[in-house]
């Protein structure tokens, strides 16, 4: 679909890099978080294009989703929806 | 026969913790020492010196650094790319800054930038584990690349975006730049990559070695026993992000010549760790194999074909490298999931103990 928007190439490996932010912020073993971590990261990336952008200089959005997953993990390890991790020794 | 450990008496405790505790093992080291030091450099071509030995040595330093990180520490790394990034842009702005200095002292300065950075973005590493490591990793990757493309100063505000190498000499004669023969290029390289194998070496049979590779069996116990995870791990990042950055600047100041922000991106990340990961993870001498087999046996292909009088175009020469290539990665994998390394640990026991089966 997104080579159906712009244009289909090598390039399109960048996409599936794009889904692991979206799957951990979602969590690992949920469908629903999926959904919802994929509107964040592409919503967030936007909007921070959008206002930060010209701050910045352009062309944050090739990070900003990786780092709003950064952020989201340290204060919530499993993710969203995802189950709790349990360690054992 | 020829190579057990039988008829090696040893008297002293530190023959027994040698890193090569049998004859025949240091005797092939120096035979590998002499080949790369005297051989290579006086029978090779300067092709086979600029285009294959060079670039590999630089490769098997960068997966030192990351095996140190992934294989000895098992912290997922996707962010190579970019700490040999800074390594290279480290060195780019002291060397322009500081003319004077010598370059040799430039580079090793560069891979403590490049620590720096590695540690900042270590720290995430406290609370991520795994596969969720990767991502915050791949988060340095993508940044720091944006930052070398979007941030005019890292490159002194060329007009192409890219960074050339000046020349600097070394005892008069020139190191880096256009000037600078193949033959010192791969000296230079070659000296740095002993040494620091060297020293890595060292790190990893020692002490911190054996606490990086408690916190990577499992890094709750490793706490319970007595390690500190916080400096444990910021110190693996650290001294991959090192080998990492001094890699780079060695990628480009010994090799390219120039570079662009685009050759430190995802892609090298990756390379580097399939080199990592094909050579054998917590293995330094699998970084070599993995370098290897990754970047020199592409070369081999191509260059076979033509030797052998069958004509082919190069287009399609290029498809079948990638094909080979691609089945032989799929096959090691399947025959052998530990890695290069983990086979000729297996030949090497089955010489220890023939003719014997076991």
């Amino acid at each position: 679909m997104w080579g159906a928007r712009s244009e289909v190439s090598f390039a399109l490996e960048i996409i599936a890099l794009k889904a692991l932010p979206v799957l951990i912020l979602g969590g690992f073993t949920s469908v629903p978080g999926a959904i919802v971590g994929g509107v964040i990261i592409g919503v967030g990336e936007k909007v921070g294009e959008f206002y930060w952008g010209p701050l910045l200089g352009s062309g944050i959005e090739t990070w900003l989703a990786y780092v709003i997953a950064l952020v989201f993990l340290l204060f919530r390890p499993q993710g969203l929806f995802g189950e709790k991790i349990i360690e054992r020794i | 026969m020829l190579y057990r450990e039988a008829g090696h008496f040893k008297t002293a405790y530190s023959a027994d913790m040698a890193v090569f505790p049998i004859l025949q093992d240091r005797i092939g080291i120096a035979v590998i020492l002499l080949v790369a030091a005297v051989i290579v450099p006086v029978f090779g071509s300067e092709f086979l010196l600029q285009a294959v030995m060079t670039p590999f040595l630089v490769f098997s330093l960068a997966s030192i650094g990351l095996n140190l990180l992934t294989g000895y520490t098992g912290l997922l790394s996707l962010g190579t790319g970019a700490f040999m990034g800074v390594g290279a842009y480290a060195c780019y702005k002291l060397t322009t800054y500081f003319p004077g200095v010598n370059i040799i002292i430039w580079i090793v300065a560069s891979g403590f930038f490049s620590a720096a950075v590695g540690v900042v973005f270590g720290l995430p590493s406290l609370r991520i584990k795994g596969f969720y490591l990767a991502v915050a990793t791949l988060a340095a990757q993508f940044f720091l690349s944006w930052l070398f493309i979007r941030q005019p100063w890292f490159y002194n505000y060329n007009v192409s975006g890219a960074i050339e190498v000046p020349t600097r000499t070394m005892f008069g004669i020139p190191v880096t730049g256009a000037t600078a023969s193949d033959t010192t290029r791969y000296f230079v390289v070659l000296g740095f990559v002993v040494v620091m194998t060297w020293l890595a070496s060292n790190l990893v049979h020692g002490r911190i070695g054996r606490m990086w590779m408690a916190v990577r069996d499992m890094d709750l116990a490793a706490e319970l026993i007595g390690i500190r995870l916080l400096r444990t791990k910021l110190l693996a990042f650290a001294v991959s992000s090192f080998y990492c950055g001094v890699a780079g600047a060695l990628l480009v100041f010994l090799w390219y010549g120039s570079a662009e922000p685009a050759v430190f991106d995802v892609n090298l990340s990756f390379y580097i760790l399939f080199m990592v990961i094909i050579g054998g993870l917590g293995s330094l001498t699998g970084s070599f194999y993995g370098a290897a087999l990754i970047y020199i046996l592409p070369i081999v292909l191509r260059y076979i074909p033509p030797k052998l009088g069958i004509p082919i175009q190069s287009a399609t020469v290029e498809h079948i490298q990638h094909m080979v290539v691609g089945a032989l990665i799929v096959l090691f994998l399947i025959v052998e999931p530990a890695g290069l390394a983990r086979l000729w640990q297996i030949g090497k026991q089955k010489l220890r103990v023939w003719p014997f089966p076991y």
